[in-house]
């Protein structure tokens, strides 16, 4: 058999081994913490990366997570499989392993076609297994799409490469395919700025170094693989700008000097520890569990030791070889430096420029740095004097370094207690699950309210030291109501108020307004928790008072009780939807998180409200032949006249197309209200001026009825894009397969 | 594919001696070596600080070492000299004019590397601090220039004349091309500059305000660096 063949199979067994036996999770247990976390009810929760909008806060949000839907796509195929959540995890970390290794074993390939397969296998080994990797995975980064982007970095760089020294229309056609596949790892936008400004230096490095020449052959070369780029992104940047068009003005015009400096100060890490790979300061081997040696700390600068004796043990000047990847090094290093000092006046400066501002936390220009430096690296072994078997000992060496990849660390690490007593590895209470039967009983469009406000470490993160959580409140996850939390602004992204940590500083019970806090988030259930940080479970005392006056008022009644929470739900009498008007009789039906149908009979000059977080995107188009024949009720809401339909669940409709080009009304009178809610005010008159009657049906009392659409434009973008980029997609799979069979 | 089990020699190599290969940049890099080392000493002895403050050094000096390389990438190789070539560069370092070089060149990188870090480490806040250290070193280089040049003359008067002559014609190059590379860069950080301004009056200042002033003596700075390298050339 060929050895190369069995090469391979071993290294498939090693990551095997390493995943589902060395570093397995344990069954039964949940990964989540700070911002990421898995998905809880697969089944339930897949469909909503569909859409450009989500409630992971009830208030709602633009979703970023469309273009990881394969990421997501992948758990939902496994978990039918009957893989247990823990299996997921496991699978997830085979496939990081393998798939790191295998991009850069190509990459590195088309880089210098001639560095031997030793050097290529053992550093695409490093890329897969270092002190960054650790990090990821020791964090529940690597359960969500967040750092999906590594696996594509090697390939998407080295394609560039190649497109910049050879440009063939095959290369072109690879390039586009792979892009494509690698944009689930472009959630957060500023991993394509990223990518984008590296790519950008590394070619200005070239052209440095002599590499490429610089004329207008290669200038116009560049400017198409930039443009293809943005090109093929158009399907998530387009949503993306869109909808963050009141947001932009708040980040770029405001304090965001001071919010930099703050940042940095505690984001920031020892410039020795950059040097070794090192993204946080609360991470391996600054924190090591095994041991309480620095002798791990010094080790680490192996690394960086490593690739400063390969520089000085050239054979002979190869400089246009391995320059422009030193450059591009150095350069990197200097950013990831952040607030070090005497870094840090220059690059608060640099990361306050408009625009680079979207690198302000370490990750986003981080995860680029394994691959300059491993690419630097095998440039650099394979130019030295060193004979093979040096070379081979340096670099597993490098592989050795995070050691705790080989002794279960990453379990250890995930479950491992901080000093708050958080870890990464939970277990929902039961008691949560147990409640999911009365929440999710009916498909109403109200949602659960999450008190008392009880932020510790950060705002719009929830703290249940009761079971080790910390994070983003992954309670939302169970119910398929929207979730408010009280530890997240009334507009999540505008950060208006905090309504309910207001009212807790007050101090002063009073039922009337609090009564008027549910009813500004739609409130129909309410868990009132216990299972919070003890500062806060004594410090709200005015929230548990006003429930309990509540309670015996009638308004709210206890449905269960036990140590985590107890849940209250609301008097029917006093819900108030979703969409609603305040004088006239309104029917709603929900197609999707970005569609919504309605139905409305005016006399004169009335306001819609509709509850979700404000966004100039959300858009009412007027219907022709107006009709509520397709409402079947599921509820009528007496103190606001308004009539909740059966949803209709439509994921997708082609004629959502059509919102591109059609123009929305009452566009002037959009507004927000209750600090975060949208409001129209809707004029019969104008419609009677400016519209055919097919659009209103006009009564004998003067009152016109009109059938409306709330749409979420950036959803029309989005397919647009879509459409776009699967065409680029299809031809380039022709061409490569046409020229496949040309060969 | 060769497998990882393949012994077969790479990039061409051969048994042979390897060939030297020690350009100045070296230097920067050897000390940047050094440096880390003592990190990692100093790491494990847990003085944090002065480890962190060694990296720091270690990474400016990497910085320095990669700057020279890319400089050294640029300059034209000695005429006549094939590095690999023991015999010929044996004799080429037994040259007068060169063994003379070496001691010039040191103090010429030295200079240029304290100039560089201080401008890095010490930049923004103190400028005024530089200005003042700028006043001190530039006579130093000067005098390094003049006895370089000096040295230059001496060595067109020896036996080995036609050789040294072609020795010092490189090391004029190298200064020429000094002043050009700082000229160009005033030049480029101008068009910054007049960008800069532009966008100043007409979007908003509170960007530009932050550098601009630091900028102005940054090409202040490389003009000041331009015109001394030329007087010194021009004589």
């Amino acid at each position: 058999m060929d050895k190369n063949k069995i090469l391979h199979a071993a290294i498939v067994i090693i990551f095997l081994v390493l995943s589902f036996v060395i570093n397995k999770i344990p069954d039964g247990t949940f990964i989540a913490g700070g911002d990421y976390y898995q998905l809880i009810n697969i089944n339930d929760n897949i469909n909503r990366n569909l859409f450009t909008w989500f409630n992971q806060a009830g208030q709602g949000q633009y979703n970023p997570l469309v273009v990881a839907y394969p990421f997501y796509l992948i758990q939902y195929i496994l978990y039918n499989s009957g893989f247990s959540y823990a299996n997921i995890a496991n699978t997830l970390m085979f496939l990081f392993f393998i798939g790191s290794f295998y991009s850069f074993y190509f990459a590195i390939k088309i880089i210098n076609a001639n560095i031997p397969d030793y050097i290529r296998i053992l550093s695409s080994a490093i890329y897969a297994i270092n002190i960054f990797t650790f990090t990821v995975l020791s964090y529940p980064w690597w359960i969500t799409h967040h750092f999906i982007i590594y696996l594509f970095i090697p390939s998407l760089f080295a394609f560039f490469e190649r497109i910049m020294t050879r440009f063939s229309k095959k290369d072109i056609a690879s390039f586009t395919i792979l892009f494509l596949i690698s944009t689930m790892g472009f959630n957060n936008i500023a991993f394509l700025a990223a990518l984008l400004f590296l790519q950008l230096l590394l070619l200005i490095a070239f052209f440095a170094a002599g590499k490429i020449n610089l004329d207008i052959q290669t200038t116009k070369k560049a400017l198409f693989v930039f443009i293809l780029q943005l090109f093929l992104s158009i399907y998530f940047i387009l949503p993306y700008f869109t909808s963050q068009l009141e947001y932009i003005p708040k980040i770029t015009g405001g304090k965001v000097l001071g919010d930099i400096a703050s940042l940095f100060s505690w984001t920031s890490n020892d410039a020795y520890s950059i040097l070794s790979f090192t993204m946080y300061n609360d991470k391996y081997p600054l924190i090591n569990l095994y041991s309480s040696s620095k002798l791990f700390i010094a080790i680490s600068l192996g690394y960086i030791i490593f690739l400063i004796i390969a520089l000085l043990s050239q054979e002979k000047k190869q400089e246009k070889n391995w320059l422009h990847y030193s450059i591009v090094l150095v350069l990197l290093l200097f950013l990831l430096m952040r607030g070090t000092v005497p870094f840090d006046s220059i690059n608060i400066f640099l990361y306050s420029l408009p625009g680079f501002n979207l690198f302000r936390s370490p990750d986003k220009l981080f995860v680029f740095y394994p691959f300059i430096y491993l690419t630097l690296l095998s440039l650099l072994l394979f130019y030295s004097k060193f004979p093979k078997r040096i070379i081979s000992c340096i670099l597993v060496f490098l592989l050795v370094i995070p050691f705790p990849f080989y002794v279960g660390g990453i379990p250890e690490y995930l479950s491992h207690e901080d000093e708050n007593g958080y870890r990464f590895t939970v277990q929902i209470p039961p008691e949560y699950y147990k409640i999911e039967s009365i929440i999710n009983s009916d498909d109403r469009q109200l949602s659960v309210i999450s008190l008392p406000y009880s932020v510790v470490n950060s705002l719009n993160w929830a703290n249940y030291p009761g079971w080790h959580f910390v994070g983003h409140d992954v309670l939302h996850l169970l119910y398929n109501k929207s979730y408010i939390s009280a530890n997240i602004y009334d507009h999540p992204a505008l950060e208006t108020n905090l309504s309910f940590k207001e009212y807790n500083e007050a101090n002063n019970v009073d039922t009337d307004k609090f009564l008027g806090l549910l009813q500004k988030f739609n409130g129909k259930y309410v868990i009132l928790h216990k299972d919070i940080n003890k500062y806060w479970l004594d410090n709200s005392k005015v929230i548990y008072t006003t429930i309990k006056e509540l309670e015996m008022k009638n308004i709210v009644k206890k449905l269960d009780e036990n140590d985590y929470f107890t849940l209250y739900e609301l008097n029917q009498n006093y819900l108030v939807p979703l969409i609603w008007s305040d004088k006239n009789y309104l029917y709603f039906q929900k197609n999707n998180p970005v569609k919504y149908n309605l139905n409305i009979n005016i006399k004169e000059k009335t306001k819609i409200e509709f509850h979700q977080a404000y966004n100039s995107q959300w858009k009412l188009y007027l219907e022709p032949n107006p009709d509520n024949s397709w409402c079947k009720p599921i509820e009528y809401y007496k103190n606001t006249r308004t009539t909740e339909c059966e949803h209709a669940q439509k994921i997708f409709d082609a004629g959502d197309l059509t919102y591109l080009l059609e123009k929305p009304v009452f566009e002037d009178t959009h507004t927000m209200v209750e600090g975060y809610a949208n409001s129209w005010t809707i004029d019969p008159e104008y419609i009677k001026a400016n519209y055919p009657k097919e659009f209103y049906k006009e009564s004998r009392d003067g009152s016109i009825e009109l059938g409306m659409v709330l749409y979420f434009k950036p959803q029309s973008y989005f397919y647009i894009g879509l459409i776009i980029s699967g065409l680029a997609f299809i031809w380039s799979i022709i061409y490569i397969v046409r020229d496949m069979r040309r060969r | 594919m060769n497998s990882l089990l393949n012994s077969s020699v790479k990039n061409n190599r051969t048994d042979k001696e390897p060939a030297i290969y020690w350009p100045s940049s070296s230097y920067p890099f050897l000390i940047a070596l050094i440096l880390l080392a003592g990190t990692a000493v100093i790491l494990f002895t847990e003085d944090k600080k002065l480890a962190e403050e060694l990296a720091i050094y270690a990474y400016y000096f990497l910085v320095v070492g990669v700057i020279f390389r890319f400089i050294e990438q640029h300059l034209p190789a000695p005429k006549g000299l094939s590095i690999p070539d023991r015999s010929r560069m044996n004799k080429w370092l037994n040259t007068k004019a060169l063994k003379a070089m070496p001691e010039t060149i040191f103090k010429i990188i030295l200079c240029m590397s304290q100039l560089i870090l201080k401008l890095i480490s010490l930049s923004i806040r103190k400028m005024v601090d530089v200005i003042k250290w700028l006043y001190a070193v530039i006579p130093q280089l000067s005098s390094a220039m003049i006895k370089a040049k000096k040295g230059m003359s001496d060595t067109l008067h020896n036996p080995l004349g036609k050789r040294t002559r072609q020795s010092g014609t490189n090391f004029q190059k190298a200064i020429a091309m000094i002043s050009d590379t700082s000229r160009n860069i005033a030049i480029f950080l101008s068009v910054f500059l007049l960008i800069s301004l532009v966008y100043g009056l007409v979007i908003d200042w509170w960007p530009v305000r932050r550098y601009l002033p630091n900028l102005i003596l940054v090409i202040i700075g490389f003009l000041a660096l331009h015109i001394f390298t030329r007087r010194s050339l021009t004589g």
